[in-house]
């Protein structure tokens, strides 16, 4: 266990370093530049000059980088262009935001889609699988904006059980807190329900036809404890993996769903920092999404193992 | 010269993209990037012309000052009512609230007009007087300027608020790369005694008072605390004269103030404000459905026109505030048969203003104009612009095209459906009298090229008049930036007068000869006004009232930007 351990933390710290690279790459390239973004159109030529010289901006890219990648492993993310807020400390405000989000949605979505795959796969093709394949089907094909507008407008201005907009951090009051984030996440979760239930609706389909589970409801075990004690388990290897591929997905999300409920999160800092060429900012947010996203995928990995004991075996070191 | 002249390019650009879009269809947001109001000279202490304002200042509980639109639901009201929190709909956020280091946006301002406090402000005509200042006094060439401040005025923290405090202010401006061009023309600041402050500029400069008022793009006139200036953290913990204290600030979350109980005009009635930045402006409009907000702005006409028919029924307040830069539909003048006044009357003469707006769903909010400036401006005046009248403006038509052929021109507009839909309105009205214009539908950015390049006939534009005159100068002035080709040696002197005076009155009688040829000649026709709506909820008053040190009403809503320290909630 502990060589897979460290095998996955050399290869989050390989992924961190293309990943950051690239990102450093990639916001170099795009039109417009850093100075111009603090300064405007119109600053002197002697003042953009002043700017690049205190932000060593003329500096080659590696080199740049490589000074970044040492403050970096300090602690120190730098200082945000554009806020002049230090960025450990600007993602430190907003990521416990941006992890209840996603943590809340994914757990929505999972809630949701689990029963509405069991049931579908349980009579594939009756009245009731078709609609509910039809809903999946809808809420894949429903733009995000307007779930999240279609949520506010029904749940908050309409029926009034929820504000529309503001974050109660869950230190002021953990109730009002969860109900502040609960049609963000739900909004969040549409998506991934359908994806979730689709996917597992077909493994379980499968594994129906498996003969361990023939052999089952030979031995006369009911329904119920066929689908929970034996079905499940096997059929969940695609949904643990999409589950992890998705919270990738989902962190874009947040962009949107953080931008139309007013939350203060992580994806409206890194859409600003987008936006203003702050790439101070920009890195810091990258590195801490690109931490989350391969330690959800190497959480994965080790469900697959619980679920599946051969996966176990195979990773392993012989 | 070069970099006003670079900055107005960039400034017509912005305001063109604008006034491509908004000014032709529903949404009608005025552009930001150019005063928004009228702004001159002065150099008296509380010397509000009462001659020059509108009735309703008389009234200002109760009338949105620069409309003829309806007004908001405090007339009943009673006494006014301490206590209570505000919550303010904002449209985004701001990187900090340093006015020398922050570039705000009307969100970043509504902000600092809570904690802040500016030297001058507009009265209700939409002209500058003092107002942290007991006067601003310029020599007759407008090559010095005296500031004299109110006595007795502290700064939150309880820092004076002295010449010396006004002079590290200006040289934070002049210090910073972002902004020191707002103070290109000072060339030396001299503290006269505590309250003095003298302003040496480099040439004459008869709009400096202009840019002591907080506007888009203009912060130079706010004040902060000297020990916010030499904070590294001052950004972030703003300390101004404001009737609110900053309390605190969550990016994109709440920025909370409380009342400032020691405020010089007197503690506001407010216990607090949270304003909350909600960038989605659906999201902004349901907050407010929801009560979840007690007041927000929106440039959108047909959105205060949905909101007029709550305010009949008494479940909200509608303020409207006052016009910025007009939609225009622009000829130009150097390509036939543009190049002759009798087509360019004509086509004047037969639009049905009404009737655009109620295309436009902006009937009540749009004010027709005859010129570059509303009728409640201060640079208003009468011109011979052509009225309504499609029987003259046929006969003008078919004299031209006798004399000369068939008038038949190209006319310029967005890809947007609805703006080629109201470009057809158009179409129609000219077809009745006998012109016939042929729609072009373009990307904005090569609508701008176009009339940057001079490759244009008529097109739909913005970004002229509303504001100072003096702004429009590379629009009416010969060469430059003049898109209409439309110049006269009479216009040119008059704009190189008004430049160089200091006495708003005397500047007036210049813009006065500009009005007149411009409405004589029509290089424009100028559709209507571009205003901002305050939506408040039943309950939330004053938020029409913004009163001056003397008693005097000033200019409450201002583009999207408005004054929170007359506001109170009946209990």
């Amino acid at each position: 266990m502990t060589s897979v351990l460290v095998s996955r933390l050399a290869r989050l710290l390989a992924v961190l370093l293309a990943v950051t690279a690239a990102s450093f790459c990639m916001v170099s390239l795009l039109p417009g530049d850093t100075v111009t973004a603090m300064l405007g159109a119109n600053a002197s030529e002697e003042d953009r000059a002043a700017v690049r010289e205190e932000l060593r901006l003329d500096d080659p890219l590696p080199v740049r980088y490589a000074r970044w990648v040492g403050d970096a492993v300090t602690g120190d993310l730098g200082t945000s262009y554009r806020t002049r807020q230090p960025v450990t400390e600007a993602i430190g405000q907003r990521i416990g935001v941006t992890l209840q989000l996603v943590v809340l949605s994914q757990l929505i979505a999972l809630a949701v889609a689990v029963p509405m795959a069991i049931f579908g796969a349980l009579r594939p093709g009756s009245l009731l699988d078709k609609l509910l394949s039809s809903t999946q089907l809808a809420l894949l094909a429903t733009p995000g904006y307007l779930v999240a507008v279609g949520l506010m407008a029904v749940f908050a201005v309409q029926l009034g059980w929820f504000d529309t907009t503001g974050y109660v951090r869950f230190t002021e009051n953990p109730l009002l807190n969860l109900k502040s984030l609960l049609l963000p996440a739900l909004a969040l979760a549409a998506e991934q329900i359908a994806l979730y239930a689709r996917v597992l609706r077909t493994d379980l389909v499968n594994t129906f036809d498996q003969d361990f589970i023939w052999f089952a409801r030979a031995k006369g075990n009911s329904t119920r404890r066929i689908v929970l004690r034996h079905a499940l388990r096997p059929s969940s290897i695609g949904i643990v993996t999409l589950t992890g591929i998705s919270v990738g997905r989902m962190i874009g999300g947040t962009v949107l769903v953080e931008t139309i409920f007013s939350l203060p999160g992580l994806g409206r800092y890194t859409i600003d920092a987008i936006n203003n060429r702050d790439f101070m900012a920009l890195q810091g947010a990258v590195v801490v999404l690109t931490v989350g996203f391969v330690l959800v995928n190497f959480v994965a990995d080790l469900l697959h193992g619980v679920l599946d004991p051969r996966i176990r075996t195979a990773v392993r070191p012989a | 010269m070069v970099i006003r002249s670079t900055r107005r390019l960039v400034a017509v650009a912005l305001v063109a993209t604008a006034g491509l879009v908004a000014g032709a269809c529903g949404g009608n947001d005025p552009s930001d990037a150019t005063t928004a109001t009228v702004a001159p000279v002065t150099t008296d202490a509380g010397s509000t012309d009462a001659t020059d304002a509108p009735d309703e200042t008389a009234a200002p509980s109760t009338a949105p000052v620069f409309t003829n639109a309806p007004t908001t639901t405090a007339a009943a009201e009673p006494e006014p009512t301490p206590g209570g929190t505000l919550r303010v709909g904002i449209e985004g956020e701001s990187t900090g609230y340093a006015p020398y280091l922050d570039p705000w946006t009307n969100a970043g301002h509504n902000v600092a007009k809570a904690i802040f406090d500016t030297l001058a402000v507009y009265d209700a005509s939409g002209k500058v007087v003092p107002f942290l200042a007991e006067s601003i006094t310029g020599n007759t060439d407008a090559t010095v300027w005296t500031i004299v401040l109110r006595d007795g005025i502290s700064f939150h923290n309880g820092e004076p608020l002295d010449a010396e405090a006004v002079r590290l202010n200006f040289q934070a401006v002049l210090d910073s790369a972002q902004y020191k061009d707002q103070l290109s023309l000072l060339a030396r600041m001299t503290v006269v005694d505590d309250l003095t402050l003298e302003l040496t500029m480099s040439s004459p400069w008869g709009t400096f008072p202009n840019t002591l008022v907080g506007v888009i793009g203009t912060q130079v006139g706010y004040m902060a605390a000297p020990a916010m200036l030499a904070s590294p953290e001052g950004s972030r913990n703003p300390i101004g004269t404001g009737p609110f204290r900053f309390v605190e600030w969550v990016p994109d979350d709440r920025l909370i103030v409380e009342r400032n109980d020691d405020y010089w005009l007197g503690a506001p009635y407010l216990d607090g404000i949270e304003f909350r930045p909600i960038a989605d402006s659906t999201a902004r409009k349901a907050a407010f459905d929801a009560g979840d907000i007690d007041v927000y702005y929106t440039g959108s006409s047909s959105e205060i026109v949905e909101y007029f028919e709550q305010q009949a029924a008494g479940e909200v307040g509608v303020t409207i505030g006052a016009p910025s830069e007009p939609d225009v539909v622009m000829f130009n003048t150097a390509n036939a048969p543009l190049d002759d006044v009798r087509v360019r009357r004509a086509l004047a003469m037969s639009v049905d203003i009404p009737r655009l707006y109620d295309y436009l769903e902006a009937t009540g909010v749009k004010q027709p104009l005859t010129g570059p400036y509303a009728s409640s401006s201060f640079w208003f005046v009468e011109s011979d612009y052509p009225a309504y009248d499609p029987a003259a403006a046929a006969a003008l038509i078919e004299e031209y095209e006798a004399e000369v052929g068939p008038v038949t021109f190209e006319f310029a507009g967005g890809q947007d459906p609805f703006i080629t839909s109201y470009q057809e309105l158009f179409q129609s009205m000219w077809a009745e009298i006998g012109a016939e214009a042929n729609i072009v539908s373009r990307a904005q950015s090569e609508n701008i090229d176009a009339v940057l390049n001079d490759d244009f006939q008529v097109i739909l534009w913005g970004g002229i008049g509303g504001g100072d005159p003096d702004a429009d100068y590379t629009q009416f002035h010969s060469g430059g930036l003049n898109f209409s080709n439309f110049t006269d040696p009479a216009i040119d002197a008059a704009m190189d007068a008004g430049r160089a005076l200091a006495d708003p009155e005397a500047r007036k009688e210049q813009y006065a000869i500009v009005q007149q040829i411009l409405g004589e000649q029509v290089p424009y026709i100028w559709t209507g006004t571009n205003q901002f709506g305050v939506i408040t909820q039943a309950g939330v008053n004053g938020i029409a009232d913004f009163t001056l040190p003397d008693g005097d009403a000033g200019q409450p809503i201002n583009g999207g930007r408005f004054y929170l320290k007359d506001v109170w909630i009946a209990a």
